[in-house]
């Protein structure tokens, strides 16, 4: 039980803020790769990118966080993620390495994250003076589309 | 008993149809173990009601096609082409054998002995397969499996293999062994040439191949600088491209797989609607892309569906018309280049032009000056116009919502075309053009702004370079709408730029126009640059992308880049709805000829606009000082003749300029006869008569237009716009003196 207990973070920092992944759904980390730009897409969507002939869509996570004023940034760093079988890259701003948490230390945010946050914030963990907050995958990568610009 | 009859054969009927379904869903995939156990359990329900009933031929029959089935249920026969043959003419058997019983309460005198023969044939190979093996291996004697066989018959459910295991004549595993070796020769026909592979592995590897062909040219490009890598480059480009064949190879599937499943939806519509239809299907073993096959066979069967409906008349009908009783519907499928070409074509009532026109004039689908100019093939080609169908009675075979709109659209999807031709009374042919695979594609790389897209290379029809500051003045504005002209057609014009709010290259000496066609018309892109043509790779874009309109997939260049695919249709669509244009169809397709050379005035109009009158409407031409028009009512009149003359401004009157005063000193007026009088049509300046103009259906807007060398007129129909004033003056005043006329 107490293994389980542990929880591994990728962790970025975007628009400063201290964002996490679950390790397992991490699969890399690319910087600077070449991004095709979408017309008429989704505001979060910076566009695609080419990960070995594999084309993903890349979502500004700053943009989907609501952190920045729209339009999506271009990040130098895209998190590469996986979600019922398509590849999604995430743009963030500087990458923080693992951290290892735990789960049991898991808390309700002591400081309450903007309303637009609290559907893909799946809890917040109190590092060192830092909130890192862990982020649901799935559904950062479910863009809203109703809300299609 | 009079009662039990027909319910027994209504239930035996619905059990029959569910039999053709499964076996038809069988035949797609046999290891349906559903649909195995349906066919089962209606062909037993049906052979015990028989046995209950007294009707013993025809329960012989029943049980003979139970047995057949209950090996595939085992999996001691594999559901082949041949044993689905069987079934479905025991199916046909029994529902004929039902019919008899139906109309006379007793069994016919048909023993079925043709169709149980058939049956215990097909049931035998296969049982002797294994004891045949077990034979030539040595493991058994003949006599053994004959007696197991024996067994087997008297009753024995056990398998074959079961029977000899547990009576200790051969060893388990010899059994095993001979019964995969059955398997093997089943599957792959001999040994084991054949393995079955995961559809998802193949489309895999064919995406693989993909990018390998792309890195392939990329090398060549660079190969071509180095004299060193000139050999190994060659020799990797020869064994990509033949590895590229051969992966395409594996996902190819025959077109037999649907053509088998015509016949049974021929007979049944013709059965249920009373036509008679002798049905051939040529060219089973053309191969097309498995993903294609399966995205036309739903059009494939409604179009076949069609045809027994629609195209094929009664029998009555056909002899009253001095044809056989018998209509001849014919499917073929050839490969032609890179394309499969398949042919679907009845000798049925055709189509008649004039009738497809009224139609759609009557469903708001074209207007009646368009379809008056309409050539007959352009009116046949309405059938494919949404919202169009020509049933008058609405069966419930073709009126399912699906009109041949929706086939076309279907088979456009995947990059291919379809054409009808009919002779009326002789019969109806489609023609429809599939590329041979989807998964790479020629295409076009184009520039916009600093951006690059992808058009297929199928939905492109050519390409227009201009000079970037001619361009201006090619392009017309038609109500406000934008056209180009190209041979005497207007296109209608969206520039990419705006669609992919992206800058226009202003620095680039020329503008590019990809001419393209969407739902049979054509229309302009304008780009900045046309790159070049190459093979791509499409990729589909994801769950949050792939409802954009404007796009069809992705593909991964050269640079490594990924370039978006362009949806030429979603862009159609989507500038129709800005341009605000009701029916850019007709704009576009409805340039015609059969008017050509009919002479126009053209005359200028005080806001210096022209417009064209057909010289017929014309009866004189004259000229009036501004200061001899007068006011009656409120309206101007000029003497004329002795009688007074209603005047209409037309500048006014087409909405050019809103009113009527501020005249130049000397007015032209245009005279036209109406049944009472003269009506005197007002412009500043007649200038020119013209014969070369061809008339295009101003669908854009409203009213014809002619197209004469540069210019592109609004042609004013007088006749119409007086109806529609009501200016004729009724009673015809008295003219005092003739002071004004000149």
């Amino acid at each position: 039980m107490t293994n389980n207990s542990k929880l591994e973070l990728t962790t970025f920092y975007v628009d400063g803020a201290f964002v996490g992944f679950d390790v397992r759904f991490v699969r890399e980390v690319l910087k600077n790769v070449g991004i095709t730009r979408v017309p008429q897409s989704h505001r979060d969507i910076t566009g695609l990118a080419n990960v070995r002939g594999q084309i993903a869509s890349v979502i500004d996570l700053g943009s989907r966080l609501e952190l920045v004023p729209r339009p999506p940034a271009h990040r130098d760093i895209q998190v590469l993620v996986r979600s019922r079988g398509e590849t999604f890259g995430l743009g963030v701003d500087v990458a923080g390495g693992v951290v290892e948490v735990d789960a049991r230390s898991y808390e309700s945010p002591p400081v309450q994250p903007p309303k637009s946050l609290e559907d893909v914030v799946l809890g917040a963990f109190a590092l060192e003076g830092e909130l890192l907050l862990l982020l649901d995958v799935e559904k950062i990568v479910d863009l809203d589309m109703v809300d299609v610009a | 008993m009079d009662d039990i009859i027909p319910e027994f054969v209504e239930e035996a009927l619905e059990g029959l149809e569910t039999v053709d379904r499964c076996l038809l869903t069988l035949e797609e995939s046999p290891d349906d173990t559903n649909a195995v156990t349906e066919v089962f359990r209606a062909l037993h329900t049906i052979k015990g009601t028989c046995g209950l009933l007294g009707f013993p031929r025809l329960e012989h029959l029943a049980h003979s096609g139970e047995t057949l089935f209950s090996l595939v249920r085992d999996g001691d026969i594999v559901f082949e082409a041949a044993v689905a043959d069987g079934l479905l003419a025991t199916v046909d058997a029994i529902r004929d054998a039902l019919d008899v019983i139906s109309n006379t309460g007793a069994e016919a005198d048909n023993n079925f002995a043709a169709e149980i023969a058939m049956l215990e044939g097909l049931a035998s190979t296969s049982q002797r397969r294994l004891g045949d093996v077990l034979v030539d291996e040595g493991e058994a004697d003949r006599i053994d499996v004959e007696i197991a066989a024996t067994e087997q018959q008297l009753g024995d459910d056990r398998k074959i293999g079961e029977i000899l295991v547990e009576s200790g004549t051969v060893p388990q595993v010899a059994i095993d062994q001979a019964a995969s070796e059955v398997a093997a020769a089943k599957q792959g026909g001999s040994g084991s040439s054949g393995v079955r592979v995961d559809i998802g592995l193949l489309d895999s590897l064919m995406n693989l191949v993909g990018e390998l062909v792309l890195s392939r040219n990329q090398i060549g490009t660079i190969a071509s600088n180095i004299p060193a890598l000139a050999g190994p480059a060659h020799q990797l480009s020869l064994v990509t491209g033949e590895l590229q064949d051969a992966v395409m190879k594996t996902r190819m599937q025959q077109i037999g797989s649907i053509w088998k499943m015509l016949p049974r939806v021929v007979r049944d519509i013709s059965r249920e609607i009373g036509k008679q239809v002798t049905f051939e299907t040529r060219g089973e073993d053309t191969e097309l892309d498995r993903a294609i096959l399966e995205a036309i066979k739903d059009p494939l069967v409604h179009m076949v569906r069609n045809s027994v409906d629609h195209g094929i008349e009664s029998p009555e009908v056909r002899l009253a018309a001095g044809k056989p009783a018998m209509g001849q519907l014919m499917v073929s499928a050839r490969h032609q280049g890179s394309h499969v070409v398949i042919e679907i074509s009845d000798d049925g009532a055709g189509l008649d032009p004039q009738r497809l026109m009224a139609k759609a004039v009557q469903r708001g689908l074209i207007s009646e000056m368009a379809a008056a100019t309409m050539s007959d093939r352009e009116a046949m080609r309405l059938i494919f116009a949404a919202g169009f169908s020509t049933a008058e009675k609405v069966s419930n075979i073709s009126g399912r919502g699906v009109g041949m709109d929706v086939v076309r659209s279907n088979v456009e999807r995947v990059g291919g075309t379809i054409e009808v031709d009919s002779v009326p009374g002789m019969g109806t042919s489609f023609q429809l053009r599939i590329p041979l695979t989807l998964a790479i594609i020629p295409s076009v790389t184009i520039r916009c702004g600093n951006e690059q897209y992808t058009l297929p290379q199928s939905s492109t029809h050519e390409f227009v370079m201009l000079d970037r500051n001619d361009a201006v003045r090619r392009i017309e504005q038609m109500n406000s709408v934008p056209v180009f002209r190209l041979r005497e057609r207007l296109i209608p014009v969206i520039d990419l730029h705006d669609v992919l709010d992206c800058p226009r290259d202003v620095d680039s000496p020329n503008v590019f126009m990809v001419i393209v066609e969407s739902d049979g018309s054509l229309f302009a892109l304008v780009v900045d640059e046309i790159e070049r043509s190459e093979e791509i790779v499409v990729k589909p874009l994801g769950r949050n992308l792939d409802s954009i309109p404007i796009f069809s997939g992705a593909t991964t260049m050269g640079d490594g880049r990924v370039s978006l695919i362009l949806d030429v249709n979603g862009i159609a669509r989507g500038a129709r709805i800005n341009a605000g244009m009701v029916n850019a169809d007709d704009a576009a397709a409805i340039v015609t000829h059969a008017d050509e050379g009919e002479p126009l005035l053209v005359a200028r109009l005080r806001d210096g606009s022209e417009v064209a009158i057909p010289l017929a409407d014309v009866d004189r031409l004259e000229q009036f000082k501004s200061t001899a028009i007068e006011y009656s009512a409120g309206r101007p009149v000029v003497r004329y003749r002795g009688e007074v003359m209603s005047l209409v401004d037309v500048a006014v009157v087409t909405g050019r300029r809103p009113d009527s005063s501020d005249w130049p000193a000397t007015v032209d007026i245009v005279v036209h006869k109406v049944s009472d009088g003269f009506v005197g049509f007002m412009v500043s300046q007649v200038s020119d008569i013209i014969t070369d103009a061809t008339l295009h259906d101003g669908a854009l807007g409203e009213g014809p237009q002619a197209i004469s060398g540069d210019r592109v007129i609004d042609i004013i129909d007088l006749a119409l716009l007086d109806e529609r004033l009501g200016v004729t003056p009724v009673t015809p005043q008295v003219a005092v003196t003739g002071g004004a006329f000149r």
